[in-house]
């Protein structure tokens, strides 16, 4: 584990000097090979069996359908793995950062980025579950497969101000949900997959009516 | 006058933040004799800037880009520039902070029946700022000229940021159907208030038949000024 940095500097009086501090955790090589197998091996299924995006978007954009799934419900003994590994690192997280441990429950989705894909600029404030922006809690990626592409965070004072940081096969991130990011456009033949994740509080879980979340820890 | 705004947060994560605005009054009937300037010069203004480029030709706002309210010649507009300079110098030391050479945009803003203006912020208040520049806006500000009971909303940079993202409809609600917490200050006709230019912010809807008539403003250091290319539009202020 090691805490990540993210410094947003100021050169005026009235811009906060901002500094957010990331989280990140390097896994197992094994797990992280089984995991990439597993994203390919299941994509169809997701996609055969969520609904498809709205006009205009690709039918094959695996990424739209986390609405619709929990990748934590297929039932592949490294997803549990990967499940305790997360709620591991969530509480070293919090603790780093002294926050409160929370009960906290957990929405986990994968990105399969073809070549020319990327996604753009979002952030996780209402946890894709319409959920009051002002408890944006904790979200978190995994780089299962990319090449020489990077993760963009954004000063949330100033759009313009924006840090990259190296997507690390195997090493998983937790940042503050409310901060956006987009990735780098993948121009490889390879696919970039990720796994991401929003992780929310039981206050936010009882407020929400859309319980596409699982108990975490 | 100092006036402290706290943009709060629920979550640990999310952190409160204050942030110091400042609001003045200007002389008595100076808001009255603006709003007559505006609508005299409205038309003037929407038939010699550009129609920036998805807006509607009527859309006042739109046209700030392109002209400097203070370039009119009224007796008034130099009443406020004075104003806004004085004020300006008095949020500085107000905060012990140097007034150092500023240089200012100024436009005017009218809203008709229904009309809002969206979330949005003043940090590009130079266009064409690159990630250097983007460090460096300063203090924006807005002058109630002709108001019926609205609000101007300010909310966290850490509920999403300025875009859409989350806020689909652009009025804090998106597709959420929880309201969300934002700072209401209502529009106090011949007050102006001065915020820092990051601060994301709306209207209220106009609700009534009268225009809504404002006067808007962004203040930038020399420091901004001396290093854009696109810079003609702003006017020495300090």
């Amino acid at each position: 584990m090691s805490i990540v940095h993210v410094n947003f500097n100021s050169r005026s009086a009235f811009i906060p000097q901002l500094n957010f501090k990331f989280y990140t955790h390097q896994l197992d090589a094994n797990l992280v090979t089984r995991l990439n197998e597993i994203v390919l091996e299941i994509k169809d299924d997701i996609l055969e069996n969520t609904p498809p995006p709205g006009p205009g978007k690709p039918l094959g954009f695996l990424t739209s359908r986390l609405w619709y799934y929990n990748l934590f419900d297929y039932p592949h003994a490294e997803l549990q793995e990967l499940k305790l590994i997360i709620a591991q690192q969530y509480c070293a997280y919090v603790d780093a950062m002294q926050y409160p441990r929370e009960t906290v429950y957990i929405q986990c989705w994968a990105n399969l980025l073809k070549f020319g894909q990327h996604i753009n600029w979002h952030h996780h404030s209402d946890a894709h579950a319409s959920a009051p922006n002002e408890y944006a809690y904790v979200s978190g990626n995994l780089c299962i497969h990319a090449d020489d592409t990077k993760t963009y965070y954004k000063n949330p004072c100033i759009e313009t101000d924006i840090v990259g940081l190296d997507n690390i096969n195997g090493e998983m991130m937790l940042f503050p949900s409310f901060i956006s990011h987009e990735t780098d456009k993948n121009m490889n033949q390879t696919p970039r997959i990720s796994i991401a994740f929003d992780i929310i509080t039981e206050q936010v879980y009882s407020m929400i009516d859309h319980k596409n979340f699982r108990f975490l820890v | 006058m100092l006036t402290p705004i706290t943009l709060p947060g629920k979550s640990p994560i999310v952190p409160t933040i204050e942030v110091q605005f400042y609001k003045a009054s200007m002389q008595d009937g100076m808001a009255q004799r603006l709003a007559e300037i505006v609508l005299q010069e409205k038309d003037h203004i929407l038939e010699t800037t550009p129609v920036p480029k998805g807006m509607s030709p009527a859309w006042l706002t739109g046209r700030f880009w392109s002209y400097n309210l203070l370039d009119y010649d009224h007796e008034e507009l130099r009443y406020l520039k004075t104003f806004i300079a004085e004020q300006y110098g008095n949020f500085m030391q107000s905060l012990d902070l140097p007034v150092t050479p500023v240089y200012i945009k100024v436009w005017a803003n009218l809203l008709r029946f229904k009309q809002e203006i969206t979330w949005h912020n003043h940090f590009d208040c130079v266009t064409g700022l690159d990630t250097m520049d983007a460090v460096f806006p300063h203090i924006s500000g807005n002058i109630c000229v002709k108001t019926h009971g609205t609000k101007t909303w300010f909310r966290s940079p850490f509920l999403g940021g300025a875009g859409a993202d989350s806020f689909g409809n652009g009025k804090g609600k998106g597709s959420s159907r929880f309201k969300q917490d934002v700072i209401g200050i209502d529009n106090v006709v011949g007050e102006c208030l001065f915020f820092p230019s990051w601060v994301i912010h709306r209207t209220d809807e106009n609700e009534t038949t009268e225009p809504r008539i404002t006067i808007s403003f962004d203040i930038i250091p020399e420091s901004v000024y001396l290093v854009k290319q696109d810079n003609a539009i702003f006017r020495r202020l300090i």
